[in-house]
């Protein structure tokens, strides 16, 4: 089928660069779960928030998987990259959203500007890990396509 | 002959025989699913629904989520 | 019910399988607003709109999708109903060009019934994207009807499809013998059309004797009963079971073999009329399905999806509720009652019932909006199958098939829509179930409820309050389902068969129509429904058993205890509702929530007298309710009586007895839980 089309370098590099985001994302997830109860992970970047780090969990799966699959399945491993990614750099957007949202309630309630809690919002880690992801993007999408068949 | 219940999920599969009754039968046909056909097992949940494409040579092959009872009664060779 | 009494012009008819663009030119069409989605089963009720061709009115009326003439759901029934009896003038049969082999087992069955045909060949435009070029000129010859390819999205080929329509409804002949069955059926169809023309020539007037005899002769349950309804029909059905053994010498399976006939012709039309233009390859929805389909890296996609709709719709949405509340509550009512014109009676009806019951309403537009904006995107990308699939295994424990989630889904925005899609549930057991367990799905009009009660007490907490009544909803959902096919509709399910449509991007125009349409529902109930209720409390509160108490009484908690409303809430509130801890006013709210939900935040608007700072801050101030007294009115919310309108379309699918049914266990379920909620309070000491 099209595997040969693919230059293997380039699924290589993809592969192997989702996945260590993969576990990036893993480890930031589990600290965010674990930041109640362990001081060691509470960091500006995961605060103690279940949603944010279930998130991030299932976003590092996802990636992380690729190169487990590499061998077995390209498709799946190609998948894995492509869906992991566009997951995550969705999650960036809504949270950018997200602090967008809460900066113009501080205006319309009137309240002091909270600059500190919006540069927390800015660099949280589904925020801040997705701006690297929506680098990554473009090349993981561009792999994609050529190996899907192209739209005329 | 196994149920495609429990193909391996990527396998290129025929069906054999189709146990159950008339409607089952029918319903299945009206899918394209029947004996002599070739299936390719797409993903499938152990325990669960499987998802299976219907394998054309020409033309593009339609993709049908079958539950667990019924795939359980649909018998495939994997080829 | 007959559409043909009323008619002036043509009826024509949109038939197809399922997702192959029906309502789509049936929109274009006739510029009506049919629901379209990318998942087998959107449209499950006929519905018919006009077309005006030159001076002729053509009636054009879509159909539910069906693969066959034999029908199984409820909807199928309703489709092939209208194409085998109604007798339209024409009938459009839209074949999905990206799933040529069932379109076409369809269009031959519907060219057997000797319907006068004509063919659109929908969706173009992604078989071209799959690398498929088809030869419709060559598909015109081999089927004998005149073929149109159509992009129903863009509306390209729609103008040869009028033209088309206004040419062929006048009449055509269709060929009644696309498919050859071979010598021995062949000469066995003869036996049987020369027995029914003889025995019953009444039947042949109205449906031509070779699909008569093809259909007896595949034992089809229905056309037998049809021929055993005409004087001599047991006669032929004795004999064509004489036929029928005879052949079964031959032949083992008849059913088989014929329907492997169709196919083999349907393979030689397809090989004759497909070019593929590109090498076969994956696809995206190949690639997106490995994925989003697996059995553990498509649970985690689902989680991440979701939980991101979720935080969209009410993260993103907070500004703007919060603008809304404070332009309405706070602008708009105090300028109504600075007004030095106006009558105080006015004023204070004005500004403290209709703004503040129904402002406070509108005023979680925008959540709605954004709410509707996730679901109509999630529905046409394709993803609601998917859904389906990866629940099926969960869902069938207790009793229910994969396809029961998405009535579900539809009904977190509203649970009218969301009772009537069970219809496409084929098993009989599992549509009733599904139809009863529908109104537990939290719909949009719940979502104020527990954002206002959520923000008067849990502030921080309060996304993830209201994220539990999803998960309540859920598992409430599911354990009444378990209930009802375990004690009610016992038998074993005929299981989940569904078709999984390939992904598609969106359409921004499509998926506003969606949202702007169901943004409307709630503009025009709010405007009717939630508006009279609201004025209605308005009167019950500034009256009492002495009359007029004064427009006062909205903001003198002594006088208020005297009106009517007053009265009425403390009767609950001393009495069933006492262990809950509830206050007279939620319990008033409580009692005119059963006719919309909304009523329930509008009502405490008006009692509390909501000020500028809106209805959450007031019930913190106030203290009206504790964290578990809260807890438990939410859960009440969520699961006493949807509203009347859900009561109504149950009680026309199911009957008035399972509407009672549905109301009596909402209401007993509902009590109990928030009991047992309050109880486990005062247990472990939060109170
Ligand atoms: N790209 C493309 N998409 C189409 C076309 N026609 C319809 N669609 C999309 O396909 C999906 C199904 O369209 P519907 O019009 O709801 O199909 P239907 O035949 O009415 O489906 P049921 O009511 O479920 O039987 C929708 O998401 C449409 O936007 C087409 O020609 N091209
Ligand atoms: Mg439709």
């Amino acid at each position: 089928m099209s595997n040969e089309i693919l230059a293997p370098k380039r699924l290589k590099f993809v592969t192997v660069v989702s996945s260590a985001f993969g576990v990036v994302y893993l480890i930031l997830g589990t600290c965010g779960l674990l930041a109640k109860t362990s001081h060691l992970c509470l960091t500006e970047v995961t605060p103690a928030n279940v949603g944010m780090s279930v998130l991030l969990i299932s976003i590092g799966a996802i990636l992380f998987s690729s190169i487990l699959t590499l061998r077995r399945d390209i498709t799946l491993s190609l998948a894995s990259s492509f869906v992991g990614s566009l997951l995550a750099v969705s999650a960036m957007v809504i949270q950018v959203l997200a602090v967008g949202a809460t900066w113009l309630d501080y205006i319309i309630n009137g309240q002091s500007f909270g600059k500190k809690e919006l540069v927390a919002g800015l660099l949280r880690a589904d925020a801040l890990l997705g701006y690297f992801m929506l680098m990554l993007f473009p090349v993981v999408f561009k792999t994609v396509k050529k190996y899907v068949i192209k739209s005329s | 002959m196994m149920p495609l219940a429990f193909a391996r999920p990527g396998s290129l599969v025929r069906v054999i025989a189709i146990r159950g009754g008339q409607g089952v039968h029918a319903k299945l046909r009206s899918l394209g699913i029947m004996e002599g056909r070739l299936l390719r097992v797409v993903n499938l949940m152990y325990g669960g629904p499987v998802i299976v494409e219907i394998v054309n040579d020409v033309g593009p092959s339609p993709k049908v989520a079958l539950g667990f009872g019924i795939s359980t009664k649909i018998f495939v060779e994997e080829v | 019910m007959s559409i043909e009494k009323t008619r002036k012009g043509f009826v024509v008819a949109l038939a197809g399988v399922p997702n192959s663009g029906k309502s789509s030119i049936f929109n274009k069409l006739t510029g009506g607003k049919a629901w379209v989605g990318n998942w087998p089963g959107v449209t499950i009720e006929k519905k018919v709109g006009t077309l005006r061709l030159d001076s002729v009115e053509v009636e054009v009326v879509d159909l539910p999708g069906i693969y066959g003439l034999t029908a199984y759901s409820l909807d199928e029934i309703i489709a092939r109903n209208f194409i085998v009896e109604e007798n339209p003038d024409l009938v459009i049969i839209v074949v999905n060009a990206t799933n040529l082999e069932r379109s076409l087992y369809l269009a031959l069955s519907i060219l057997e019934l000797g319907a006068n045909a004509i063919v659109a060949l929908n969706m173009i435009d992604l078989a071209r994207e799959q690398g498929i070029e088809i030869d419709y000129q060559k598909l015109s010859e081999l089927l004998g009807v005149p073929v149109v390819p159509t992009v129903a999205v863009t509306g390209s080929g729609l103008q040869n499809l009028k033209k088309l329509i206004l040419e062929r409804a006048k009449g055509g002949k269709a060929r009644l013998n696309i498919v050859n069955y071979g010598d021995d059926v062949e000469n066995a169809i003869k036996k049987v059309e020369e027995l029914l023309k003889s025995n019953v020539p009444e039947l042949l007037k109205k449906y031509p004797s070779r699909w008569i005899s093809i259909k007896l002769l595949e034992w089809d349950e229905d056309v037998i009963r049809k021929v055993k309804s005409y004087a001599g029909g047991d006669e032929v059905i004795r004999e064509v079971e004489r036929i029928r053994a005879e052949l079964q010498n031959k032949i083992e399976d008849l059913e088989l073999y014929m329907t492997e006939r169709r196919y083999q012709k349907i393979l030689e039309i397809v090989r004759s009329i497909v070019r593929q233009i590109k090498p076969k390859g994956i696809t995206w929805t190949d690639l997106l399905d490995s994925v989003l389909t697996h059995r553990v890296l498509g649970v985690f996609s689902a989680i991440a999806v979701l939980y991101m709709l979720f935080r969209f719709a009410f993260e993103i949405s907070t500004p703007f509720v919060d603008l809304f509340s404070l332009l309405i509550n706070g602008y708009l009512h105090d300028w109504i009652l600075g007004l030095k014109l106006l009558p105080p009676w006015l004023a204070s009806l004005l500004a403290d019932g209709i703004v503040n019951g129904v402002g406070t309403v509108l005023s979680f537009l925008p959540l709605i909006t954004m709410f509707f904006l996730g679901l109509a995107f999630l529905e046409d990308v394709g993803y609601m199958t998917r859904i389906a699939y990866l629940v099926d295994k969960v869902f069938s424990k207790f009793g229910l098939s994969g396809k029961t989630v998405i009535p579900l889904v539809i009904g977190f925005g509203c649970n009218v829509p969301a009772v009537m899609a069970t219809r496409a549930i084929e098993d009989e057991n599992e549509r009733k179930t599904a139809a009863l367990i529908a109104p537990l799905a939290t719909c949009s009009a719940r979502l104020p409820v527990y954002m206002v009660i959520a923000y008067a007490i849990f502030k921080r907490a309060a996304g993830g309050v209201v994220l539990s009544m999803y998960v309540w909803s859920i598992t409430l959902a599911l354990l009444v389902a378990l209930a009802l096919r375990k004690f009610v509709f016992k038998g074993s399910s005929t299981g989940f068969v569904m078709e999984m449509p390939p992904y598609i991007m969106p359409r921004p125009d499509i998926i506003s129509m969606k949202m702007w349409e169901r943004t409307k529902k709630f503009l025009r109930k709010a405007g009717t429904v939630i508006l009279i209720g609201v004025v209605f409390i308005w009167l019950l509160s500034v009256t009492g058993p002495s009359g007029f108490l004064g427009v006062n009484a909205l903001s003198s908690p002594e006088l208020l205890e005297h009106s009517w409303a007053g009265l009425l809430g403390r009767v609950f509130s001393e009495t069933v509702f006492k262990p809950l801890g509830w206050d007279w006013r939620t319990s008033v709210a409580l009692i005119f929530g059963f006719i919309a939900k909304e009523i329930v935040v509008g009502t405490m608007a008006i009692l509390y007298g909501v000020g500028e700072k809106g209805l959450p801050a007031t019930l913190a101030k106030l203290h009206v309710f504790t964290p578990v007294t809260g807890y438990a009115f939410m859960l009440f919310v969520l699961i006493y009586v949807p509203c009347v309108a859900t009561m109504a379309t149950i009680r026309s699918e199911l009957g008035s007895r399972y509407m009672l049914f549905a109301l009596t266990y909402e209401l007993i379920l509902a009590y109990l839980l928030a009991l047992t909620v309050v109880g486990f309070g005062h247990l472990i000491g939060v109170s």
